[in-house]
Protein backbone atom coordinates (compact mmCIF):
# COMPACT_ATOMS: atom_id res chain seq x y z
CA UNK A 1 0.00 0.00 0.00
CA UNK A 2 1.59 3.40 -0.51
CA UNK A 3 0.71 6.57 1.20
CA UNK A 4 0.31 9.60 -0.85
CA UNK A 5 -2.58 11.46 -0.23
CA UNK A 6 -2.83 13.90 2.76
CA UNK A 7 -5.29 13.31 5.64
CA UNK A 8 -7.23 16.34 4.20
CA UNK A 9 -8.12 14.83 1.16
CA UNK A 10 -8.88 11.52 2.18
CA UNK A 11 -11.98 13.05 4.81
CA UNK A 12 -14.89 14.91 3.65
CA UNK A 13 -14.88 18.35 3.70
CA UNK A 14 -17.85 19.10 5.71
CA UNK A 15 -16.17 16.58 8.52
CA UNK A 16 -12.88 18.38 8.01
CA UNK A 17 -14.21 21.65 8.83
CA UNK A 18 -16.68 19.95 11.86
CA UNK A 19 -13.70 18.24 12.98
CA UNK A 20 -11.31 21.55 12.87
CA UNK A 21 -13.81 23.30 14.81
CA UNK A 22 -14.17 21.39 17.45
CA UNK A 23 -10.64 20.78 17.75
CA UNK A 24 -9.98 25.01 17.58
CA UNK A 25 -12.47 25.41 20.41
CA UNK A 26 -10.63 24.01 22.97
CA UNK A 27 -7.66 26.38 24.61
CA UNK A 28 -3.70 25.44 23.33
CA UNK A 29 -3.18 23.53 26.69
CA UNK A 30 -5.72 20.98 25.75
CA UNK A 31 -4.82 21.08 21.94
CA UNK A 32 -1.37 20.17 22.20
CA UNK A 33 -2.50 17.50 24.80
CA UNK A 34 -4.63 16.24 22.20
CA UNK A 35 -1.32 16.60 19.42
CA UNK A 36 0.20 14.38 22.14
CA UNK A 37 -2.00 11.21 22.41
CA UNK A 38 -1.96 11.89 18.64
CA UNK A 39 1.77 11.55 18.26
CA UNK A 40 2.21 8.88 20.64
CA UNK A 41 -0.31 6.76 18.31
CA UNK A 42 2.06 6.63 15.16
CA UNK A 43 4.25 4.77 18.17
CA UNK A 44 2.39 1.57 17.28
CA UNK A 45 4.49 1.06 13.95
CA UNK A 46 6.94 -0.14 16.16
CA UNK A 47 4.87 -3.28 16.57
CA UNK A 48 6.00 -5.86 14.00
CA UNK A 49 2.56 -7.17 13.98
CA UNK A 50 0.88 -3.76 13.80
CA UNK A 51 -2.31 -3.85 10.64
CA UNK A 52 -0.69 -1.32 8.03
CA UNK A 53 -3.86 0.43 7.55
CA UNK A 54 -4.15 1.25 11.24
CA UNK A 55 -0.66 2.95 11.25
CA UNK A 56 -1.41 5.16 8.58
CA UNK A 57 -4.83 5.85 10.46
CA UNK A 58 -2.62 6.88 13.39
CA UNK A 59 -0.55 9.08 11.23
CA UNK A 60 -4.00 10.76 10.00
CA UNK A 61 -4.76 12.72 13.51
CA UNK A 62 -1.84 14.57 14.35
CA UNK A 63 -1.43 15.46 10.76
CA UNK A 64 -4.65 17.18 10.80
CA UNK A 65 -4.13 18.65 14.01
CA UNK A 66 -0.89 20.39 13.03
CA UNK A 67 -2.43 21.63 9.56
CA UNK A 68 -4.95 23.52 11.42
CA UNK A 69 -4.69 23.26 14.71
CA UNK A 70 -2.32 26.09 16.24
CA UNK A 71 -2.47 29.75 15.28
CA UNK A 72 -2.12 30.89 18.39
CA UNK A 73 1.40 29.05 19.65
CA UNK A 74 4.09 31.39 20.10
CA UNK A 75 7.13 31.59 17.49
CA UNK A 76 9.04 29.05 19.58
CA UNK A 77 6.64 26.02 19.53
CA UNK A 78 5.53 26.91 15.70
CA UNK A 79 9.08 25.84 15.62
CA UNK A 80 8.57 22.76 16.77
CA UNK A 81 5.38 22.43 15.48
CA UNK A 82 6.80 22.74 12.09
CA UNK A 83 9.88 19.83 13.05
CA UNK A 84 6.87 17.40 13.73
CA UNK A 85 5.23 18.56 10.24
CA UNK A 86 8.46 18.20 8.21
CA UNK A 87 8.64 14.54 10.25
CA UNK A 88 5.16 13.35 9.20
CA UNK A 89 5.71 14.50 5.18
CA UNK A 90 8.87 12.50 5.37
CA UNK A 91 7.40 9.85 6.57
CA UNK A 92 4.84 9.66 4.46
CA UNK A 93 7.41 10.31 1.47
CA UNK A 94 9.59 7.41 2.63
CA UNK A 95 6.44 5.13 3.84
CA UNK A 96 7.04 1.98 1.75
CA UNK A 97 10.39 1.57 2.44
CA UNK A 98 9.74 2.18 6.17
CA UNK A 99 6.93 -0.16 6.50
CA UNK A 100 9.03 -2.84 5.04
CA UNK A 101 11.92 -2.42 7.47
CA UNK A 102 11.44 -3.16 11.42
CA UNK A 103 14.34 -1.33 12.62
CA UNK A 104 13.30 1.43 10.56
CA UNK A 105 9.57 1.19 12.20
CA UNK A 106 11.16 0.96 15.46
CA UNK A 107 12.97 4.18 15.09
CA UNK A 108 10.26 6.04 13.76
CA UNK A 109 8.24 4.81 16.51
CA UNK A 110 10.46 6.11 19.36
CA UNK A 111 10.84 9.66 17.00
CA UNK A 112 7.24 10.14 17.59
CA UNK A 113 7.32 9.49 21.15
CA UNK A 114 9.72 11.69 21.98
CA UNK A 115 7.68 14.39 20.14
CA UNK A 116 4.70 13.27 22.05
CA UNK A 117 6.31 13.50 24.94
CA UNK A 118 7.64 17.30 24.27
CA UNK A 119 4.04 18.60 23.41
CA UNK A 120 2.47 16.82 26.58
CA UNK A 121 4.97 18.78 28.50
CA UNK A 122 4.83 21.88 26.47
CA UNK A 123 0.72 21.69 27.35
CA UNK A 124 1.52 21.66 30.85
CA UNK A 125 -1.49 19.41 31.63
CA UNK A 126 0.78 17.28 33.89
CA UNK A 127 1.21 20.08 36.53
CA UNK A 128 -2.84 20.18 37.51
CA UNK A 129 -4.49 17.77 39.75
CA UNK A 130 -7.37 18.08 37.23
CA UNK A 131 -6.76 20.15 34.08
CA UNK A 132 -10.27 20.23 33.27
CA UNK A 133 -10.47 22.64 36.49
CA UNK A 134 -8.38 25.12 34.96
CA UNK A 135 -8.76 24.66 31.21
CA UNK A 136 -12.65 23.54 31.10
CA UNK A 137 -12.83 21.78 27.73
CA UNK A 138 -15.35 23.68 24.99
CA UNK A 139 -18.65 21.81 25.05
CA UNK A 140 -19.03 19.52 22.17
CA UNK A 141 -21.36 20.95 19.26
CA UNK A 142 -25.20 20.90 18.68
CA UNK A 143 -25.18 19.04 15.93
CA UNK A 144 -22.91 15.93 17.63
CA UNK A 145 -25.65 15.89 20.15
CA UNK A 146 -26.31 12.52 22.03
CA UNK A 147 -27.98 10.10 20.35
CA UNK A 148 -31.14 8.66 22.22
CA UNK A 149 -29.96 6.95 25.82
CA UNK A 150 -31.88 3.74 25.54
CA UNK A 151 -29.74 1.07 23.62
CA UNK B 1 -22.61 10.99 16.86
CA UNK B 2 -21.96 10.07 20.42
CA UNK B 3 -23.99 7.21 21.64
CA UNK B 4 -24.47 6.25 25.07
CA UNK B 5 -24.65 2.65 25.36
CA UNK B 6 -25.43 0.38 28.37
CA UNK B 7 -25.84 -2.79 26.45
CA UNK B 8 -24.67 -4.12 22.79
CA UNK B 9 -24.32 -1.44 20.32
CA UNK B 10 -26.04 -2.13 16.84
CA UNK B 11 -25.02 -2.18 13.61
CA UNK B 12 -26.19 1.37 13.15
CA UNK B 13 -24.81 2.91 16.17
CA UNK B 14 -21.37 1.66 15.00
CA UNK B 15 -21.36 2.75 12.04
CA UNK B 16 -22.77 6.46 13.12
CA UNK B 17 -19.67 5.99 15.50
CA UNK B 18 -17.47 5.50 13.11
CA UNK B 19 -18.60 8.74 11.47
CA UNK B 20 -15.66 11.12 11.97
CA UNK B 21 -12.61 8.52 12.25
CA UNK B 22 -13.82 5.86 10.42
CA UNK B 23 -11.33 3.07 11.31
CA UNK B 24 -11.52 4.03 15.45
CA UNK B 25 -14.41 4.67 17.73
CA UNK B 26 -13.38 7.15 20.70
CA UNK B 27 -15.19 6.61 23.73
CA UNK B 28 -15.11 7.46 27.27
CA UNK B 29 -16.65 4.51 29.59
CA UNK B 30 -17.90 4.89 32.90
CA UNK B 31 -16.52 1.87 34.56
CA UNK B 32 -18.84 2.19 38.19
CA UNK B 33 -21.65 2.42 36.16
CA UNK B 34 -20.57 0.42 32.99
CA UNK B 35 -22.21 2.55 30.56
CA UNK B 36 -20.02 3.73 27.23
CA UNK B 37 -20.47 6.95 25.44
CA UNK B 38 -18.86 6.52 21.69
CA UNK B 39 -18.40 8.22 19.06
CA UNK B 40 -17.03 11.52 19.66
CA UNK B 41 -14.48 13.83 17.29
CA UNK B 42 -12.78 13.72 21.07
CA UNK B 43 -12.83 11.98 24.02
CA UNK B 44 -14.07 14.93 25.82
CA UNK B 45 -17.11 15.60 23.90
CA UNK B 46 -17.70 11.25 25.15
CA UNK B 47 -16.72 12.62 28.87
CA UNK B 48 -19.07 15.36 28.35
CA UNK B 49 -22.22 13.03 27.30
CA UNK B 50 -21.40 10.64 30.13
CA UNK B 51 -21.42 13.21 32.60
CA UNK B 52 -24.73 14.61 32.02
CA UNK B 53 -25.94 11.01 31.66
CA UNK B 54 -25.06 10.89 35.40
CA UNK B 55 -21.98 9.62 35.58
CA UNK B 56 -18.72 10.62 38.15
CA UNK B 57 -16.00 11.90 36.73
CA UNK B 58 -13.65 9.97 38.66
CA UNK B 59 -15.21 6.83 37.40
CA UNK B 60 -14.51 7.79 33.50
CA UNK B 61 -11.83 7.18 31.26
CA UNK B 62 -11.22 7.38 27.89
CA UNK B 63 -10.02 4.95 25.18
CA UNK B 64 -10.07 4.07 21.37
CA UNK B 65 -11.14 0.94 20.18
CA UNK B 66 -10.34 -0.05 16.14
CA UNK B 67 -13.04 -2.46 15.32
CA UNK B 68 -11.53 -3.79 12.37
CA UNK B 69 -8.22 -4.92 14.47
CA UNK B 70 -10.24 -5.21 18.20
CA UNK B 71 -7.56 -3.06 19.08
CA UNK B 72 -8.16 -0.71 22.17
CA UNK B 73 -5.84 2.28 22.47
CA UNK B 74 -6.50 3.76 26.40
CA UNK B 75 -4.27 6.78 25.32
CA UNK B 76 -6.07 9.80 25.91
CA UNK B 77 -5.90 13.57 27.73
CA UNK B 78 -9.07 12.88 29.92
CA UNK B 79 -7.32 10.00 31.68
CA UNK B 80 -4.74 12.73 32.72
CA UNK B 81 -5.95 13.09 36.66
CA UNK B 82 -3.43 12.86 39.20
CA UNK B 83 -6.06 13.04 41.95
CA UNK B 84 -7.49 9.92 40.42
CA UNK B 85 -3.65 8.27 40.50
CA UNK B 86 -2.98 8.18 37.27
CA UNK B 87 -0.50 10.66 35.89
CA UNK B 88 -0.18 9.75 32.19
CA UNK B 89 -2.36 10.35 29.34
CA UNK B 90 -2.60 6.40 29.23
CA UNK B 91 -4.33 4.38 31.71
CA UNK B 92 -2.48 2.52 34.22
CA UNK B 93 -4.43 0.74 36.52
CA UNK B 94 -4.20 -2.78 35.51
CA UNK B 95 -7.69 -3.55 36.55
CA UNK B 96 -9.71 -0.88 35.32
CA UNK B 97 -8.14 -1.58 32.07
CA UNK B 98 -8.97 -4.93 32.30
CA UNK B 99 -12.70 -3.91 33.04
CA UNK B 100 -12.41 -1.27 30.20
CA UNK B 101 -11.63 -3.81 27.34
CA UNK B 102 -14.31 -6.92 28.57
CA UNK B 103 -16.71 -4.11 28.49
CA UNK B 104 -15.70 -2.74 25.82
CA UNK B 105 -15.75 -6.50 23.56
CA UNK B 106 -19.20 -7.06 25.54
CA UNK B 107 -20.09 -3.88 23.48
CA UNK B 108 -18.64 -3.45 20.50
CA UNK B 109 -16.81 -7.04 19.70
CA UNK B 110 -18.38 -7.77 15.62
CA UNK B 111 -21.52 -5.36 15.64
Amino acid sequence: MSYQATAQTTMPTDRWEKLRERFLRDPLPVRLGELSSGLSGVKYIADQTASEKIAIFFLKEPELYLEWGFPDADSALQVELAEIRQLIAQLRENWQSVWESPAERVAVGASFEEWSQKMLDRSGLLTYPDWREVFRPAPAASANSVAAKAA
Amino acid sequence: MIHILRSRATPQQMAEMLQYWELAVKLAVDVERQVIAGGGELHSDCEAALLDDGSQQENIWGATYFPETTLIRFDSVINIRSRDQNYTRELQHPLLRQWIAELVKNFLEEV
